[in-house]
């Protein structure tokens, strides 16, 4: 599908026409679609698409006003919890089984866990970047043709992404747990090392690493079994490996010496939660495929005036 | 009588607008339906579907660059054909988890040829100046023992991608020169990302990229670095993989870049390598 722009850098894609629920100002608003004069206008793929070949998922998605301020303040939160040093009375030590599985997991050599901590960056940074650069411009805007749903899939994104952040920022400073690690400062880690500076060695509760990882593969399955954006098998495989992904990620930190298990594991559960429940609260059943029983109301020109027409 | 009166205020204003749009048309009757247009025909003609059309101009452009823990933006002034044949200036700041500073210098991207000359200063949060050593790792790497690290590299960059065959044979060379840190002391440049005692460190890397996509847009092949710093011993570094680039419109793509390290005198993991994963490219340009 061509995927050129305007020399104003606007998409030849077919934009969201005002009679497009996802790029009204009702749909921004959260509130139902009504019916306006726009409505005249013939949609807007029917001029791009004069065959309506433009694909419609099961569902759209709605970002409104209220969540540009919910992620703004989320994010704010974020950058604050990063320039925050942890509380000064520090939590040490493992909970339950977290000593038991350190022993068992950590990698022996301090080499292999700086090794193991780079893998878990990578796990982390593809996890990030996948809701937003795969799904939401490479699948939904250049696959499936559709630039208004791939710039909500991204902003909801965020929007969890922002959240989920922010709450693992403020446990973060506010439980000021002791990394794994923190014990060999001084021995096998130098005093002297970025990682036993306060600022990075209390940080340990919990997992940035496993929240952002698990809340990726909790949008990846939200937007993709939600929407259909790729279709059986596609949407299954990309649910499976974004979990996948998610799980290697929080045992590479549990491994690499940088969380315990607990840790890592709440990481997952808030993670996993945010994911999932961001984008479904989104969720809003697709205008273009009205169920039945519905009824759906147009205006439309009739003479030199306007008349009410609707669909039953 | 009160609804009578509202419903009939609304039918009149509602009416209005289709009674001025009828004095439009030359008979004042409906328009014939002739089908809808072809994409193309709601386009201004003025606009280019591509950088590399038009007329040479003078012109501000930005180029941005986002992923995971980055956000890079990049101005460029100059004449010609923005992001493709032009000559003129271009600046940057850098910030980072690691540090911050920023990049001023000239560009002259010509035909097959891409000439960059600047100078780019940096302040590390993380790194400190390094005690001489014939390898480092990590744990060297994270030291906070000496001062942060606070330099700046004069560099000329001359690269081209020549069309051979299903794609593009990419070639560059680079020379830096790092200026500013103490006398007996190392660093880590962290554009280049390789430990340096200064001055002079030189790179090439040579590689081919197949073009895919309707109109070849798309690009992916693999890559060959290697680095050298003269004045430290046996100091090559290598480094091989992919890099890909998937074109979504004139002004978004999608970049990655996987390219690992094979060789070096020291033990860095992926902070030595040009492992920026994945990350979206946004264009935009005067006319």
């Amino acid at each position: 599908m061509l995927t050129e722009t305007s020399a104003r850098g606007q998409t030849l894609l077919p934009e969201p026409s005002p009679a497009t629920p996802a790029g009204s100002s009702e749909a921004s608003t959260g509130a139902p679609p009504a019916p306006s004069v726009a409505a005249l206008q013939p949609p807007a793929r029917a001029l791009d698409h004069a065959d309506d070949t433009r694909w419609h998922p099961k569902r759209e998605l709605h970002f409104g006003t209220a969540d540009f301020v919910v992620t703004g303040i989320a994010t704010g939160v974020v950058f604050g919890a990063a320039v925050t040093s942890p509380h000064s009375r520090h939590w040490r030590g493992g909970i339950g089984f977290d000593e038991d599985v350190r022993d068992a997991l950590r990698a022996g050599s301090l080499r292999g866990r700086y090794w193991l901590r780079d893998l878990s960056d990578v796990g982390v940074s593809l996890a990030s970047t996948w809701p937003f650069l795969v799904d939401a411009l490479v699948t939904a805007w250049w696959h499936r043709g559709r630039a208004d749903l791939a710039r909500e899939m991204a902003l909801v994104s965020a929007e969890a992404f922002a959240l989920a952040a922010a709450i693992q920022g403020v446990a973060n400073v506010a439980a000021s747990r002791e990394r794994p690690f923190g014990r060999l400062c001084g021995t096998e880690i130098p005093n002297e090392s970025v990682d036993c500076d306060p600022g990075v060695r209390y940080r340990s509760f919990f997992s940035g690493h496993a929240t952002l990882a698990f809340t990726s593969a909790g949008l990846l399955c939200a937007n993709h079994l939600g929407l259909g954006l790729l279709g059986s098998p596609g949407d299954i495989l990309t649910c499976t490996g974004g979990f996948t992904v998610a799980a290697m990620t929080g045992l590479f930190r549990v491994m690499s010496d940088m969380h315990y298990a607990s840790d890592a594991g709440i990481g997952a559960l808030v993670g996993t939660t945010v994911g999932l429940a961001v984008p479904l609260l989104h969720f809003r059943r697709s205008s273009t495929e009205p169920s039945a029983g519905t009824i759906e109301w147009r205006l439309a020109p009739v003479g030199r005036g306007i008349g009410i027409a609707g669909t039953f | 009588m009160k609804r009578l009166v509202t419903l009939g205020l609304v039918t009149s204003a509602l009416a209005v607008p289709r009674a001025s749009s009828a004095l439009e048309t030359s008979h004042g009757g409906s328009i014939p339906e002739l089908g809808p247009p072809h994409a193309d025909a709601l386009v201004d003609p003025a606009m280019h579907r591509s950088w590399s059309e038009g007329a040479p101009r003078t012109f501000a452009a930005l180029t941005l660059d986002a992923g995971y823990l980055y956000l890079r933006p990049r101005g460029h002034v100059g004449y010609g054909m923005p992001f493709n044949t032009w000559l003129g200036l271009e600046a940057n700041p850098l910030v980072s988890a690691g540090g911050y500073g920023g990049y001023g210098g000239a560009r002259f991207a010509l035909p097959y040829v891409d000439l960059r000359v600047g100078a780019r200063y940096f302040a590390a949060f993380r790194h400190a100046f390094l005690e001489p050593k014939e390898s480092y790792n990590r744990l060297d790497l994270d030291s906070t023992a000496n001062d942060p690290a606070r330099y700046y590299t004069v560099e000329a960059e001359v690269s081209s991608a020549l069309p051979v065959g299903p794609g593009d044979i990419l070639a560059m060379a680079s020379i830096s020169a790092v200026r500013g840190v103490p006398g007996g002391s190392y660093v880590f440049e962290e554009t280049l990302r390789v430990i340096v005692d200064p001055p002079w460190v030189w790179r090439v890397r040579g590689g081919y990229v197949f073009r895919l996509g309707s109109r070849n847009q798309h690009s992916i092949g693999p890559v060959l670095d290697v680095l050298a710093v003269p004045e430290r011993d046996d100091s090559r570094t290598i480094r091989f993989g992919p890099v890909l680039r998937i074109q979504l419109s004139r002004s978004f793509d999608v970049r990655g870049s996987f390219v690992t390290t094979l060789s070096s005198p020291d033990r860095l993991g992926l902070v030595g390598g040009d492992f920026t994963e994945l990350g979206v490219r946004y264009r935009v340009a005067t006319e």
